[in-house]
């Protein structure tokens, strides 16, 4: 009887529960959104720790630092490489250094970054984003991102000169030829990247063969970096070896600060839709006063009561959640396929592509569904507890 | 055959607070209703008839005095208590009907039968033999806002009386309904007093239909001031 009457109640009470039903609806894709987004970053992240940083990530033992990047490196480096490749099967060793240099041609000079290697594996990597021109061939040649050709009035096949400051305060400079020009996924890799042979960043920073900045180790099964970072860093106690979850979690404390914003966003809406839920609840249930003081009166007790209300805010609740779900699923999904592009906000983690594709995460989506349904009943238990408190007397008074 | 006492009070009073006030709506009232009894409880505005019947009723406590529900005490009784005794035992018929407006007036005649805990089967059976009663068999699938005002007191006299209670009350049964239909309405009451022997207590302020009760009770000012039982002016 009691889902009977609620039945009938929330169908004649369709334009006020259609308020309710907005509030939690704008929770409830609120939240799916967020949830999309977040495990969308996540993944993406995940996926560019393991193809762009590798699994197991060796540096210098104080770590990366932006402004002693020209001393801090890793000596005798080719040691690490031959462990790594005679004692981890099928893992694939890069080596590589990233610092800061200015790029001028003709009358037109930029600062960039330097990214270099010598590993056939990391230009590779590259050659997917290349739309003229090809990957370099030798240590003369680099490529440069779209962006920063077009700033520097350069094309392929043009002479940059580089200047950076080596390691002992003096000027490195290089000559190279643009093979290539590239357009990758991160914003700050198109405007600000030049992609060359670590010959040159070595000569440029005045470094000896054997040093290197960065050397990462791709596993074939991830499971085993943990191990393999140990083992590493037992044998080489003058480095830095991080697994790639070590890297991860890094990046999801990053991520719960980057979050902070838009949780406080959503509560904000929460806060909102409860008021708009409680006061919805409050003015029905008062304005059904003489209903529910008749059938207190004719025997219903104050738990049959409570439940009859309740379970016409769940109908409600349930109903818009679905429909949230709903809506929520076709605007993901279209996302999905398109991906969000974060503009301005990429270059804030050094993890982030520039698109961001969202991923639904069915037990979360669940779990965030029934959230949002017991997060409508709390909001409506104020008004809920109140009227099935009230003695049938003064119900029925008018 | 002596008929046993169903509802006694003794000298109940009830005060209401009124803003830094108290209004005194019933100032020691007296009485008994024995099983089978059709009583009129009449009174102007502002007397105590509805105070008497919530009382009565157990939808409210006295302030002061006694009341006995089958020589039991129940002044204080407890909410849960008072919901099962009026689920079981008591049927209301309100002034403006109180139906619910979803739902039919079979389903409204239903709901004192699913608290009960029936089966579908004696629902049913039971419904269709109060609906005859109260000559409402037609209209059975219509909402209370597509019946008239005399037809939705008798789908309320109905949900009254399909439980088989032992005493109904009735505020003011007639008050919105014309005098014709306010007649049929209380000869039903009195039909089926005669064929159920239901107790039924009635409120009323119009002395035509007064007559037509087997004992009047006037209340004046929160006192009885006539019971013709007792055949006395007070």
């Amino acid at each position: 009887m009691i889902l009977k009457i609620a039945l009938k109640n929330s169908k004649k009470y369709f334009r006020r529960n259609i308020i309710i039903g907005i509030g939690i609806l704008v929770t409830i894709i609120s939240l799916l959104f967020l949830d999309a987004i977040n495990e969308g970053f996540k993944q993406s992240a995940f996926n560019t720790i393991l193809e762009k940083e590798g699994m197991i990530l060796v540096s210098p033992k104080n770590g990366i630092d932006p402004f002693e990047y020209s001393i801090r490196t890793i000596k005798n480096y080719k040691k690490i490489e031959d462990f790594a490749q005679k004692n981890f099967l099928g893992a694939r060793i890069t080596s590589f250094i990233n610092f800061p240099l200015i790029c001028s041609i003709d009358s037109f000079s930029l600062d960039l970054f330097g990214t270099a290697s010598n590993d056939t594996i990391f230009f590779n990597n590259y050659k997917r984003y290349i739309i003229k021109g090809k990957i370099p061939n030798n240590f003369k040649e680099a490529m440069i991102g779209d962006v920063a050709a077009k700033l520097l009035h350069s094309d392929i096949n043009d002479t940059l000169i580089l200047i950076a400051n080596d390691r002992y305060g003096g000027i490195g400079v290089a000559e190279v030829i643009i093979s290539g020009i590239f357009h990758s996924q991160r914003r700050e890799e198109n405007q600000g990247y030049i992609i060359l042979s670590a010959n040159i960043g070595k000569a440029l920073l005045a470094w000896e063969p054997d040093e290197i900045q960065q050397i990462k180790i791709n596993l074939p099964d991830y499971q085993k970096s943990d191990d393999y970072a140990m083992v590493l860093q037992k044998e080489f106690t003058n480095v830095l070896v991080e697994p790639y979850n070590k890297r991860l979690q890094n990046l999801e404390e990053l991520m719960r600060l980057g979050n902070i914003k838009i949780f406080i966003f959503i509560i904000i809406i929460m806060i909102v839709s409860a008021g708009v839920i409680m006061n919805t609840v409050l003015t029905s249930v008062f304005e059904r006063k003489k209903e529910i003081g008749t059938l207190r009166a004719i025997g219903m007790s104050k738990m049959e009561t409570f439940s009859l209300i309740i379970t016409e805010v769940l109908i409600v609740s349930f109903i818009s959640s679905i429909v949230g779900l709903i809506i929520s699923l076709l605007v993901v999904n279209h996302l999905m396929a398109s991906g969000i592009s974060l503009g301005s906000v990429s270059g804030v983690f050094e993890y982030m592509d520039n698109v961001i594709y969202p991923v639904i995460n069915p037990f979360r989506w669940i779990g965030d569904t029934i959230f949002v349904i017991f997060f409508a009943f709390l909001s409506s238990l104020y008004p809920v507890i109140l009227i099935s408190r009230m003695k049938p007397v003064e119900a029925l008074r008018t | 055959m002596q008929r046993k006492f169903l509802i006694e009070l003794r000298n109940v009073k009830k005060v209401y607070p009124l803003g830094k006030t108290e209004v005194m709506a019933l100032k020691g009232v007296d009485f008994t209703i024995k099983e089978g009894e059709f009583v009129a409880v009449v009174g102007p505005s502002g007397s105590g008839k509805t105070t008497l019947l919530n009382i009565m009723g157990l939808l409210d406590h006295p302030t002061e005095g006694n009341m006995f529900f089958e020589e039991r005490d129940v002044t204080n009784i407890k909410d849960t208590l008072a919901t099962k005794i009026r689920r079981k035992r008591i049927g209301f018929i309100f002034q403006t009907f109180n139906l619910i407006p979803v739902l039919n007036a079979s389903e409204n005649v239903e709901i004192p039968l699913i608290m009960k805990r029936l089966s579908r089967k004696e629902r049913r059976e039971k419904i269709e033999r109060i609906m005859d009663e109260v000559g409402l068999s037609d209209v059975i699938n219509h909402k209370p806002d597509e019946l008239s005002g005399g037809e939705r007191q008798r789908v309320a006299i109905a949900r009254a009386l399909v439980s088989h209670p032992d005493i109904v009350f009735a505020d003011e049964p007639t008050a919105n309904l014309d005098t014709e239909t306010g007649f049929q309405i209380i000869a039903l009451m009195q039909k089926l007093n005669k064929i159920e022997g239901v107790t039924l207590v009635f409120s009323t302020h119009d002395e035509r239909i007064v007559k037509m009760a087997k004992r009047k009770i006037i209340l004046t000012d929160g006192k009885i001031t006539y019971d013709s039982e007792n055949s006395t002016e007070k």
